[in-house]
């Protein structure tokens, strides 16, 4: 019995031993970046293997609960963390640094990130909330001296505001249950109980440290520094990784647990969603850092993520997530080009460094150009596949003005990716770039592929996510 | 059911650009591979359209050659696509007129690769825009052509249009973002997606129709130099020096039209065909205005560019009469129109190629030095003002006299718009033959290479046999 609680418990305890085996590294003073990268890489696979392998299994039934849909977010979230790694190489390596550290805590995120998927039960997921919570505080301490950590004591006061919203909603519904705080008890609770505004309260207590986490307005008080203050690879998991993580687990909360509530929170989300939508494109026109553009960027699309979690239904709710999937794509293809902007070895993030760029690096600027066109849902690039999906929702719905508000901010950030697209190719060349890493190049090539094939013949890998994504609606 | 064929002309370009963009990065090698690749492509797909329009029966008037395909389940959306003899016609003469472009485009053009990846793909993806039978790749196809064309734009339009070409690019995404709301708003009432013939079909109420229709004509809209964003297209298209990017800037209205034909003939409401004046007006004041301009303006390059607007204007003036007889004549006609505005363009640059290398301050007088130049300028102008030696000649006279026939005022604006803009073009022809105003004494050697010439005298046999039989190529 306790053989088998072990044996389900492999794909987070790989990730433990790769922790173990980069410490014991690090003491052994290994100074290769790249020795670092292929063990976290490694172990990562590990991990992943046993996810699939035991992809319905879970170490503690009581907390936890896999299935096909963490499978998913894991898979997805496991993809993007394997080219993350290898592209962090890079980054240390001409820093000279051998980011030992970094890769400990991202392998740390990724057990907290397995953990808050397979939550099924409060408890649980206030315990991974608050590892996430910490992980990421350490991740923005890594500064290595070129940044400052302000951001990093700035994101732990306001995060510690948050868990404690967080452990009040938790407090009140353990009282109520008398310590029964299984999704599916709650569920019934919001389904049965009369309804009363402490309840409702908790409810929101449980669902603002998500909308925090996920930096939307008017909760994206810390966003923008997340991303654009950051190092890098620093900046590349919280762009990404983080928030797959978050609106995986915020969705299956939305159905496994607030959907007797939907009648309350739809509204509520509507606001925030447009108020984000809104922000977003404002705040993305009024940066001058990429990271800060894309921060900004990811607060419009995530509103519309957001608006058509707001319907409670399974058809929006996949909806969702292909906007989601497409976008998180699309965005890893733009990280991927950052990955080349460096000059005297130095890594550049502002509009201004990219001046000239397509003439002496057209690829890079093209693998720019084709993630900023899939952005704005272009065909026949992947985005395109978003936008359809989200629009055509909202229309059934006859949402209009949404929908409109949408269409019209979407207009606005484009003037944002316009401009970037304009610096690249108009102004004159005031960088000499130094030469580009081949596996960045490849790795570029191959977000390219995904960008423009994926819309060609997506069918056979929707159809399988959405056989995957559907086990959260059951 | 074809056994994709269609398929086929969007994928033989796009191939060929993936070839292009990975051709070799040697000075000495890649430019002529590069090149070799996109003439044998265009080749290829002048053959397969050739090999189709073999297979069309040519008194059909409805979509042939049919190929679906399954593209999406979530939602559920299947792809057609489709040709008539309208659509093949005009695949084949922007086929052509980029093979042309191809054969005698100077081989020492800056960024070749992303000059030739960026044309083929657009050629891809505008080929399988005049094939989309359903609206959604409609749709598709509409907005990704736009791409490539801003890549163009971008690399080879002037640093001062930045702004503009910011604007214009914000107008585009506006009316593609109206299309793509009203094209899902026809798909969801059918719950998949609909055949282009039979969007007319669709009931719709009061102002749901009225959005839908209109939106649909604003996307078009964005794409032609219309009256009173007219300045952002001719300002984008009159900067771009490079011939074979100006063909793909002066294809963008032809994206708007096509877009009309397939809309306006019998798939349009009648509710919203009541409103035709309204846009006749606004076509004639915009071919009006243009045609004045050019008169006035010295650059040639502006005066070709008003003479393909005035000329697509009139060919949108005749989609809104209250027929649909004129439909094939407006597909001969544009065959030899787009054939002869390419060839102009592509004269026009060899002699400001000639006037920049020999340092000469204007080109007045330059032809008297340059006998063939001389000659197919004149030739083609001639026959692009209505000479009667191609389908343009026959074709234009019955569009204009159903015009005519339909109402006096509007027949004789048009009239009057072909005739200043036609004189426009014969004032600078004649500035350049004029020996007196030549300010080159000599000029040896900036004549057409025997490529050129062959090539464009090719294209004038090509006209004159589509002045006797407008499919003569077709057995």
């Amino acid at each position: 019995m306790i053989w088998e609680h072990i044996r389900y418990a492999l794909p987070e305890a790989s990730l433990i031993i790769g922790i173990l085996h980069l410490f014991f590294m690090y003491l052994l003073s290994y100074d290769s970046a790249k020795i670092y990268a292929r063990i976290a890489r490694f172990w990562l696979l590990v991990s992943l293997f046993w996810a699939v392998a035991w992809q319905e299994k879970s170490f503690s039934p009581l907390y936890f609960t896999n299935d096909a849909y963490t499978l998913l977010f894991n898979l997805c979230i496991g993809f993007l963390a394997y080219i993350m790694i290898g592209l962090a190489s890079t980054w240390f390596s001409t820093e000279n640094k051998t980011g030992c550290k970094y890769y400990i805590l991202i392998l740390s995120s990724l057990i907290g990130i397995n953990l808050l998927l397979s939550s099924s039960n409060l408890v649980a997921l206030l315990f991974c909330y608050i590892l996430l919570t910490y992980t990421h505080y350490r991740l923005l301490g890594i500064s290595y001296e070129k940044l400052p950590s302000e951001a990093a004591s700035r994101y732990m006061g306001v995060s510690a505001m948050v868990v404690i919203i967080f452990a009040a909603g938790f407090g009140y519904l353990n009282s109520y249950e008398d310590g029964n705080v299984e999704f599916t008890a709650l569920r019934e609770l919001f389904l049965n109980a009369p309804q009363s505004l402490p309840l409702y309260l908790s409810a929101v207590a449980i669902i603002i440290p998500f909308l925090y986490s996920l930096g939307l307005a008017p909760f994206h008080i810390i966003a923008e520094d997340k991303t654009g203050k950051g190092i890098l690879p620093v900046s590349h998991y919280f762009a990404l990784i983080a928030p797959l993580a978050f609106w995986g687990c915020f969705i299956k909360l939305n159905v496994e647990l607030f959907k007797p509530l939907s009648a309350e929170l739809s509204p509520v989300y509507q606001g925030f969603a447009l108020l984000s939508v809104i922000f977003g494109a404002m705040g993305a026109n009024a940066r001058i850092n990429l990271h800060r553009i894309l921060s900004y960027s990811s607060m419009y699309h995530f509103g519309i993520v957001l608006i058509l979690l707001s319907f409670f239904k399974s058809e929006t709710n996949f909806a969702a997530f292909v906007y989601l999937f497409v976008y998180i794509i699309s965005l890893n293809g733009s990280y991927l080009v950052f990955y080349s902007l460096k000059s005297h070895g130095e890594y550049l993030s502002s509009v201004t460094s990219l001046s000239g760029l397509a003439e002496t690096r057209a690829y890079t600027t093209g693998a720019l150009l084709v993630s900023l066109f899939s952005f704005i849902g272009l065909p026949p690039l992947v985005g395109f596949l978003g936008q359809l999906n989200a629009v055509s929702e909202l229309l059934k719905r006859e949402y209009y003005i949404s929908l409109g508000i949408i269409l019209f901010f979407l207009l606005i950030l484009s003037k944002a990716y316009l401009d970037i697209i304009k610096t690249a190719y108009f102004e004159h060349k005031i960088k000499i770039y130094d030469s580009e890493n081949k596996s960045v190049m490849m790795y570029t090539l191959f977000s390219v592929i995904c960008i423009v094939l994926i819309a060609f013949n997506p069918q056979d890998l929707f159809a399988i996510m959405k056989d995957m994504f559907d086990v959260v609606n059951l | 059911m074809s056994m994709y064929q269609l398929l086929g002309l969007v994928l033989i370009p796009l191939i060929g650009s993936i070839f292009a963009l990975t051709a070799r990065d040697d000075k000495n090698y890649a430019t002529s591979n590069v090149y070799n690749v996109s003439i044998l492509t265009l080749l290829a797909n002048v053959g397969l359209i050739l090999y189709i329009f073999s297979q069309c029966n040519l008194h059909d008037n409805n979509l042939q050659l049919v190929e679906h395909f399954k593209w999406i389940d979530y939602p559920e959306v299947d792809i057609s696509l489709g040709v008539d003899v309208f659509s093949l016609l005009i695949i084949l003469s922007v086929n052509l007129s980029f093979l042309i472009g191809e054969l005698c485009l100077s081989r020492h053009t800056e960024r070749s690769k992303t000059l030739i990846t960026s044309e083929l793909l657009f050629i891809g993806l505008v080929n399988g825009y005049f094939i989309a039978a359903d609206v959604l790749s409609f749709y598709i196809f509409f907005v990704a052509s736009g791409m490539p064309l801003m890549i163009l734009i971008s690399t080879y339009g002037s640093q001062r249009k930045k702004t503009v070409l910011i604007r214009f690019s914000i107008y585009n995404l506006i009316g593609a973002l109206l299309l793509l709301v009203a094209i899902v708003m026809m798909c969801d009432s059918e719950e998949n997606n609909i055949l282009l013939n039979e969007a007319g079909k669709l009931n719709f109420k009061g102002g749901t129709e009225y959005f839908v229709w209109l939106s649909i004509f604003f996307a078009f809209i964005s794409r032609l130099p219309i009256w009173p964003f007219h300045y952002w297209i001719s300002s984008i298209n009159s900067s771009l020096k490079n011939p074979l990017v100006f063909l793909v800037g002066n294809l963008i209205p032809l994206i708007g039209l096509y877009g009309f034909i397939r809309f306006w003939p019998n798939t349009v409401p009648q509710s919203i065909a009541v409103h035709a004046p309204i846009f006749e007006i606004i076509c004639i004041i915009t071919m009006l205005f243009i045609a004045l301009v050019s008169l006035s303006h010295k650059d040639i390059r502006y005066k070709l560019f008003a003479y393909t607007t005035v000329y697509y204007l009139l060919y949108l003036t005749s989609v809104f009469l209250p027929t649909d007889v004129l439909k094939l004549n407006i597909g001969y006609s544009l065959f030899s129109y787009i054939i002869i505005v390419t060839v102009l363009s592509f004269l026009i640059s060899h002699i400001e190629y000639q006037k920049k290398k020999l340092g000469i301050y204007g080109t007045g007088g330059i032809l008297c030095y340059m006998p063939r130049t001389s000659k197919c300028l004149s030739l083609f102008i001639l026959a692009g003002v209505g000479l009667p030696v191609t389908s343009l000649f026959w074709n234009n006279f019955i569009i204009i006299s159903e015009i005519f026939n339909y109402n006096l005022v509007l027949g004789i604006m048009v009239m009057l718009s072909i005739f200043v803009v036609a004189l426009a073009l014969l004032e600078e022809l004649y500035k350049l033959k004029d020996k007196s105003s030549a300010s080159a004494a000599c000029v040896l050697g900036g004549d057409l290479p025997n490529l050129h010439f062959f090539v464009y005298l090719s294209c004038l046999v090509i006209l004159f046999l589509s002045f006797f039989k407008p499919l003569w190529f077709v057995f």
